[in-house]
Formats: C-alpha cells, structure tokens, sequence
C-alpha cells in the first residue's frame, strides 16, 4: 500500500489515529475511531470516521469536507486500518459508512488496492441480507475485515 | 510489530469503569450511534457462524 497518505498520529490507547487533510477548504482534522464491542464479542471492534473535533474530542461522521483528496484520506484511513489491525492482530473489524455515498467510497478503496489489501485480509461484504466474500463489483452496504490465519 | 494478547482488549475497556478514557468512549455520540447499529445489523443478519466464533474470541 505504497500511495500516496498523509502522516497519521496516533492516541496512546491505540484506538484513535488522526491526521490532516489539506486542499482548497483548508486544513481539516480527521479522525479514525476503533470502538471496541463486547456486546458482540471480545475482538469485535467498530470503525467510525469522520472529521476530529478537540474541543469535544469527537467525530463528526457526516460532514462532506470536499477538500479535493479524497484518494489521499482514504489511503490515510486504509493506513490507520492497518496499524490498527497489526496491534489487535484478532479483531474483527465491523465497517459501515455513514452514508451510502461514504459506504460505495469504502468500497471503492478496498478495490482500489485490492491485490494488496487480499494478501493479508480477508473482508466479507454484505449484499441485501446476506453475507460474502468480497467481490469486486459489487455494492455492499457494510463489510467486516481480519487478518487472514497464515 | 509489537502485538498486544487477545485478552489485553478485554482488560482496557473492563478493567477502569468510570476511566477518563471509558468516558470519552461512552460520550461520543457518533461512536454509540454507530455502536448501536452494529450491534442491530450482526443481530438481524449474522455473518457465518465461524466469523462470530471468531469475533467471540472462541475459534
């Protein structure tokens, strides 16, 4: 996953990474959030993504920042996804955008490096009901990712 | 890499109720929003058997 990202930071908890987006909007703090899930089991974690706020230490996950690098925060997302899943090597990641239009952007960056992503995780993807392995092609509404047992 | 134990997940978000850091994870709404409909989706359409094992930690 060589694209091109921003420098991520990362809290000391592990379950917060940040970085900056920069374009025609300015510089525009992101967050990625990890959640961990013991309701749905000990290594069920979900991801949240959106725009940092210091002030309240939250995301907001339905802001449309349109700062012109898109590609760049998804690899910078993909990234924080990575590091994240090389310190909790057993979590099982649960994604789903906060709009449809956020969920086919995911989408699109999980086929965009693909080749890459496939070699060390395994995603599933839910289409309608119903659970799969990840094709290209096709539209999912939400999807869970772990590493791959070598 | 330094990787942390299965279990040492469990003992982060156990171990300190009422933590700094519990409660920043328990105020934010978009993290509950979307903790909420995780915990709706995987009950109304569960992945493979397996996959949950391995969400509960018993594979």
């Amino acid at each position: 996953m060589e694209q091109e990202r921003y420098d991520i930071e990362k809290d000391k908890n592990d379950f917060v990474y940040w970085f900056f987006s920069e374009g025609p909007r300015g510089r525009i703090k992101k967050g990625v959030r990890f959640r961990h899930m013991p309701d749905v089991g000990k290594n069920a974690f979900n991801l949240a993504f959106g725009d940092w706020e210091d002030s309240t230490k939250s995301l907001d996950d339905r802001v449309v920042s349109n700062n012109g690098d898109h590609l760049k925060v998804l690899h910078s997302v993909a990234e924080a996804v990575r590091e994240f899943m090389n310190l909790w090597p057993d979590a099982v990641l649960h994604v789903r955008g906060s709009t449809s239009s956020r969920t086919r952007l995911y989408q699109m960056g999980i086929a965009s490096f693909w080749k890459e992503i496939s070699q060390e995780f395994e995603i599933w993807g839910k289409e309608g009901k119903e659970w799969g392995p990840f094709k290209k092609g096709v539209n999912y509404g939400e999807f869970l990712l772990f590493k791959k047992i070598n | 890499m330094k990787t942390r134990k299965r279990d040492d997940v469990y003992k982060i978000h156990r171990a300190k109720p009422g933590s700094k850091f519990a409660k920043m994870m328990a105020n934010d709404p978009v993290l509950n929003r979307k903790a909420e409909e995780c915990v709706k989706s995987l009950t109304e359409n569960p992945p493979p058997e397996w996959i949950l094992k391995k969400m509960r930690g018993e594979d």
